[in-house]
């Protein structure tokens, strides 16, 4: 081990990952999407190759609900990675959008109050480098 | 073990046996490389088998990419190497990769099979448990865009945070108690106290110290995770009339299997969270072997982190979802109990060498070899194996 790691927030692949081009592309319009089988239907999250039901490796835009039910959660109160050490404690929260379709993100508010089955809404971050970030947050 | 009026199910069941285990010191800091540390443990399985390693002719890694097939056939001489694989299951890639060598041997295609693993976890350039997590740090994990793309920027980035996920929600549906993470910590740490090669021997663990231990990542304390420690281990498995040949320190294979759950690579979109892989291994592996689960004398469960052991259980039908606590009350799984789990400490209190530290206990245990931690009368074990984000395999042995 050489050198300390920067705080440097931990950023989407982007370019490296055409499958998520049309997700990150409609996050910087403010919508949440997934993606639905142009073939038979089945809505797909995250993005594969393939269709799992039919394999077709079409897919349409599908956008989802930007807000949901809390299905599970984390606490954190150790960082991995620099950046979210000033951070602690934080919550990072899994959300039933829709039927099959849970998004996960970090929740932004007091994680000792997380609690499964808590209404929460999206919220979009924008990084540094202008990538969206999926974040949560209660719902009023 | 097989009734001969059933059609055989599988054609594993006792053609295949453990000749042979062989396990590298479990330090906290080594100049050795992984490979070095894996290529010496596969030798000393050999050694203790009674066979000169150029007789090997197949090769079985768990979870490694490294030592490759021609760095083993290079190290140990070998003459004709016949079959090789690398397994992929993160931790449940050892037992798997035993079942496979089981097999292979059934098959006819080899008759001398190192099944080997290791990994320098304190000695990693990113150790897990440090602030260095990085996409594709720990190496060889299923779904690295949607680690890279979702998770990472969300600051889930290491296991015990990936976990955290199963596991709260494993609270919020089962009411399950708690207090089962605590007795699985404490019965690890004790039975660590009479293995010698226990990382852990030497420092008993109280429940004072148990709660009074920081929370890292709720549900986890630190006392519920498993080690980070150096090594490597192995084993060989061979043929009935190899087994025959070498003698009775050889332990039958009575059948195994690996098993994954749905969305194997995505536990937060897992339509039953709690689905693991090894719920369908176990039902597999028990039908082979056509034995109950109260006919098991002990069980070596992969453990890295305690919650993960009662999850198994529960998985494996020794009782229901959110029973894995009761199961693990009054004493029942400490030595001396109905189901000893982990007599030499597991990746909780001996070493984490991917379970093939459990592989080898299990060995220990159906020779007879166990010493202070001897189960009385052990006739029949299981090792389970848990990987990646829920893939599980399981072996039973007898003697």
């Amino acid at each position: 081990m050489t050198t300390i790691q920067s705080a440097t927030q931990p950023l989407p692949l982007l370019a490296d990952s055409p499958l998520y081009t049309a997700y990150f592309a409609a996050l910087r319009e403010g919508r949440l999407t997934v993606r639905r089988c142009a073939a038979c239907g089945t809505l797909q999250w995250p993005p594969r190759d393939l269709c799992g039901k039919c394999q077709s490796s079409n897919f349409e835009v599908a956008d989802v609900p930007a807000s949901g039910e809390v299905f599970t959660y984390s606490v954190m109160y150790r960082a991995f990675q620099p950046w979210f050490a000033d951070m602690l404690p934080y919550g990072v929260v899994v959300v039933q959008v829709c039927d099959g379709i849970r998004v996960l993100g970090r929740f932004l508010g007091d994680p000792e109050t997380l609690a499964c089955g808590q209404s929460v809404e999206l919220q979009i971050q924008r990084s540094e480098s202008e990538a969206p970030i999926v974040c949560w947050r209660a719902r009023k | 073990m097989m009734e001969a009026a059933t059609v055989p199910t599988n054609n594993i069941t006792d053609r295949a046996y453990i000749a042979g285990v062989g396990e590298t010191e479990y330090v906290r800091g080594t100049a050795k490389s992984e490979r070095q540390l894996i290529l010496e443990a596969s030798t000393a399985a050999c050694r203790d088998a009674g066979i000169s390693p150029s007789e090997i002719d197949g090769i079985i890694v768990g979870w490694k990419d490294i030592p490759t097939n021609e760095d083993f056939i290079a190290a140990l001489g070998i003459r004709d190497l016949k079959v090789h694989s690398h397994v992929h299951i993160g931790g449940a890639s050892p037992t798997a990769a035993i079942v496979q060598a089981a097999g292979l041997i059934a098959a006819g295609l080899a008759e001398r099979i190192v099944v080997a693993t290791g990994h320098n976890f304190y000695s990693a350039v990113n150790r897990l448990s440090s602030m260095m997590q990085a996409p594709g740090g720990v190496g060889n994990i299923p779904g690295q865009e949607i680690r890279s793309n979702i998770e990472y920027p969300a600051g889930i980035l290491a296991p015990m945070q990936w976990y955290s996920l199963h596991a709260n929600r494993w609270f919020h549906e089962t009411k399950a108690d708690p207090l089962g993470m605590e007795i699985v910590a404490l019965t690890m740490r004790q039975h660590a106290q009479l293995n010698a090669k226990a990382y852990m021997r030497g420092r008993p663990l109280t429940s004072e110290q148990y709660r009074a231990s920081s929370v890292l990542v709720k549900p986890f304390r630190l006392f519920d995770i498993c080690l980070e420690t150096d090594g490597a281990a192995a084993v060989l498995v061979v043929s009935a009339a190899e087994a025959r040949r070498l003698g009775k320190r050889s332990i039958a294979i009575a059948g195994g299997a690996e098993g994954h759950p749905d969305s194997p690579d995505d536990i937060a979109n897992r339509p039953d969270i709690l689905d693991m892989g090894i719920r369908k291994a176990a039902t597999r592996a028990f039908d082979m072997a056509g034995i109950r689960r109260d006919e098991i004398d002990f069980a070596e469960i992969y453990d890295c982190f305690t919650f993960i052991v009662l999850r198994q259980l529960e998985e494996m039908g020794f009782c229901k979802r959110g029973e894995g606590p009761d199961f693990v009350k009054g004493g029942r799984i400490a030595l001396g109990g109905d189901l000893p789990i982990n007599t030499h400490g597991g990746l909780m209190s001996q070493a984490h060498t991917l379970g093939m530290n459990h592989v080898v206990e299990a060995v220990i245990q159906l020779r007879g070899e166990a010493g202070a931690a001897q189960v009385a009368d052990a006739h029949i074990g299981l090792v389970t194996g848990y990987g990646d984000f829920g893939d599980g395999s399981i072996v039973i042995l007898h003697n």
